[in-house]
């Protein structure tokens, strides 16, 4: 399979061949982990929805025209689904009114580096995440969220520069 | 650490990126040999980036067992779509057999043997409400409660993508107030019209986007049957809910779908104390769409049917229907509901005083900062109206003296309680009265703690 276009491939999954869009997931599960990652910032809630939308992929295969087209299809379809998660949390938070305000983790000295990347703002994640996991290629990851690489140089350095400050404890 | 040369920063950020000419590294080099503080924090720079390497290698290396994680849910899935239907097929060629077929099951759920694997349990009934939904653009249904007084009618549109669009969503209230609203829901803007009391509540974007975005989201995604067998789906996978299928014994009689939530998890992360319910989605068997979602609440004396959604209507209608501008009459109070992130940089705390004795002083604070031209503090006053948008809509308005503030006056159908109010303006160098009614009405989300100008009419 794994010789097989991505437009093969989204083609014989329409027929319901799991091994087909097995392939598929080989191929691009990667990548929207990573943008999940990017907009999420939590590994537990990525991995939960890349997989539903890896599934929901599967389920809705047949939606897909342009079998070319797979890896953004998918990519936003996972995209909406962080989207719908990260509001829901909002939800959750105000429905939950945590009154008892919780101690602020300013703990400077043990934030670990997954936590700093948590409280990163999401427009610098997610470039942050793509550089330093993906070959550290500014064009790749200028073509893949199709920003310029001027644009990804800036979002590096600024990333770069609150990474610091989150472990520093300077911006929590 | 003390701040390093500040154009150095960036040429440090830019060499830990591996960004900088071979030239630009050099000079780098030298004034880092030079500087204590700059080579302290490239080392910091440097450091951060082998820990972003290291967690980027970390992750790589669960990659592959995430990948065969969302294979092995694929193969339930594909399980779902490919074999249980053929197998339901042949089972169901004779009567004789759908009947056994049938009474096995319900034989099976009587026992309360939960017998199916986790996953495919809900594959038949499931799989082919999904795909018949898949095609629908449009959805209406309405909602009776039981033991509230209430009843809902809800229209629903959705894009060529199968995001929600829009929703509206008629409230009743038949507790003798004769409360009657309108909410309406696209993305990026929330309307509310209290036809009651003769009030459109307009959420600005961040409002909107933490309160009724997520509220109305929620609603959708457990009784928008497109969402909501996902949702159970997912509950299911959680270990949240468990999911039971009764097939009906003859062809025109409905399936229902049994969603039963583990104790304290339903509804729980939009409203916490939610009581043990459970909800029953019915679907046509012909057309595999869901035709009514009943909820259950699980009690020791049996369990209590709390509200029904029901008359799940899937043809086209007007969307003028979400365009509720046009229905609302033109003297209604328009009340714009700003960011309520902070509760307490908004309006005046009540204290001590009663929900009547705190309207005067919103109202009087509220003038005297129009005569002050402090228009920070009106827009404070007004729940958060930005100050420039406070100067723009009252800075012509020249007060210079509070003649009266009257007593409240009851709201009614054409109107929401409010203060009349006499004071006198300068226009021109003359003095003239103006008589506005206030509104005044507590802060979004303050819990009755906190009071602001709704609006002046």
């Amino acid at each position: 399979m794994d010789e097989h276009s991505d437009k093969n491939l989204v083609d014989i999954s329409c027929t319901g061949d799991r091994k087909a869009y097995a392939a598929l997931v080989k191929r691009y599960y990667r990548h929207v982990f990573l943008v999940c990652m990017g907009i999420l910032g939590n590994v537990h809630d990525a991995e939960d929805i890349a997989q539903d939308a890896m599934l929901k992929g599967f389920l809705e295969i047949k939606k897909l025209r342009d079998g070319s087209q797979f890896n953004p299809w998918v990519t936003r379809i996972a995209k909406n689904m962080c989207i719908n998660m990260a509001r829901r949390e909002e939800c959750s938070r105000k429905a939950i009114e945590e009154k008892a305000t919780q101690p602020n983790e300013t703990t400077t000295q043990n934030n670990s580096i997954q936590q700093a990347i948590e409280k990163l703002p999401q427009e610098t994640r997610l470039p942050l995440l793509m550089y330093y996991f993906d070959g550290q290629s500014v064009k790749t990851v200028a073509e893949k969220l199709d920003i310029s690489t001027a644009g990804v140089y800036a979002k590096l350095r600024t990333a770069t520069k609150q990474l610091h400050e989150i472990l520093k404890g300077d911006l929590t | 650490m003390n701040s390093p040369c500040e154009e150095m920063r960036y040429k440090i950020a830019d060499y830990i990126l591996g960004i900088l000419s071979q030239d630009e590294i050099e000079a780098l080099d030298k004034h880092i040999s030079q500087c204590s503080q700059c080579k302290e924090y490239a080392d910091a720079l440097q450091n951060e980036k082998q820990k972003l390497l290291q967690f980027g290698e970390n992750l790589d290396k669960e990659m592959n067992s995430r990948e065969i994680k969302v294979i092995g849910a694929l193969d339930r899935i594909s399980n779902v779509k490919t074999k249980l239907p053929s197998i339901w097929r042949i089972i169901m060629k004779s009567h004789i057999a759908k009947l056994a077929a049938a009474a096995t099951i319900i034989a099976v759920v009587l026992l309360g043997i939960h017998f199916l694997d986790k996953s495919a349990t809900p594959a038949y009934a499931l799989e082919q409400t999904i795909e018949a939904n898949q095609d629908i653009r449009f959805l209406h249904f309405r909602f009776d409660c039981s033991n509230v007084d209430m009843n809902k009618e809800a229209w629903i549109q959705y894009d060529q993508n199968d995001n929600i669009k829009n929703i509206r969503v008629n409230f009743g209230f038949r507790d003798g107030e004769n409360k009657d609203l309108v909410e309406v829901w696209n993305e990026g803007k929330t309307l509310v019209w209290k036809r009651h009391v003769n009030v459109l509540l307009i959420f600005d974007k961040i409002a909107e986007y933490k309160i009724y975005t997520p509220m109305m989201l929620a609603f959708a995604e457990r009784f928008d049957p497109k969402q909501a067998i996902v949702y159970l789906y997912k509950m299911q996978q959680d270990g949240r809910a468990t999911i039971e299928i009764k097939n009906g014994t003859k062809n025109d009689e409905p399936i229902r779908i049994l969603g039963r939530y583990l104790r304290g998890k339903y509804l729980t992360h939009y409203r916490p104390n939610m009581p043990h319910w459970y909800d029953v989605l019915v679907v046509d068997p012909q057309t595999k769409l869901v035709t009514q979602i009943e909820l259950y609440e699980v009690k020791d004396g049996g369990d209590e049917l709390q509200g029904v959604y029901k008359d799940y209507d899937y043809q086209p209608f007007d969307p003028n229907i979400f365009d509720i501008e046009k229905e609302v009459p033109s003297d209604a109070v328009r009340i714009v509901e700003y960011d309520c992130t902070d509760v307490n940089s908004v309006g005046i705390e009540r204290g001590n005083l009663d929900a009547n004795q705190i309207g005067p002083v919103v109202v009087q604070e509220f003038f005297n900062a129009l005569i002050a031209r402090d228009y920070e503090k009106v827009g404070q006053l007004f729940g958060g109206m930005p100050t420039n948008e406070a100067e723009m809509q009252f800075g012509n308005i020249n007060i210079v003296r509070v003649v009266s503030i009257g007593n409240k006056v009851e709201k009614n159908e054409r109107s929401p309680a409010y203060y009349p109010c006499v004071v006198e303006i300068e226009e021109n160098g003359k003095i003239s009265e103006w008589r506005p009614r206030v509104i005044v009405r507590e802060v979004l989300n303050s819990h009755s703690q906190r009071y602001r100008v709704g609006a002046v009419k």
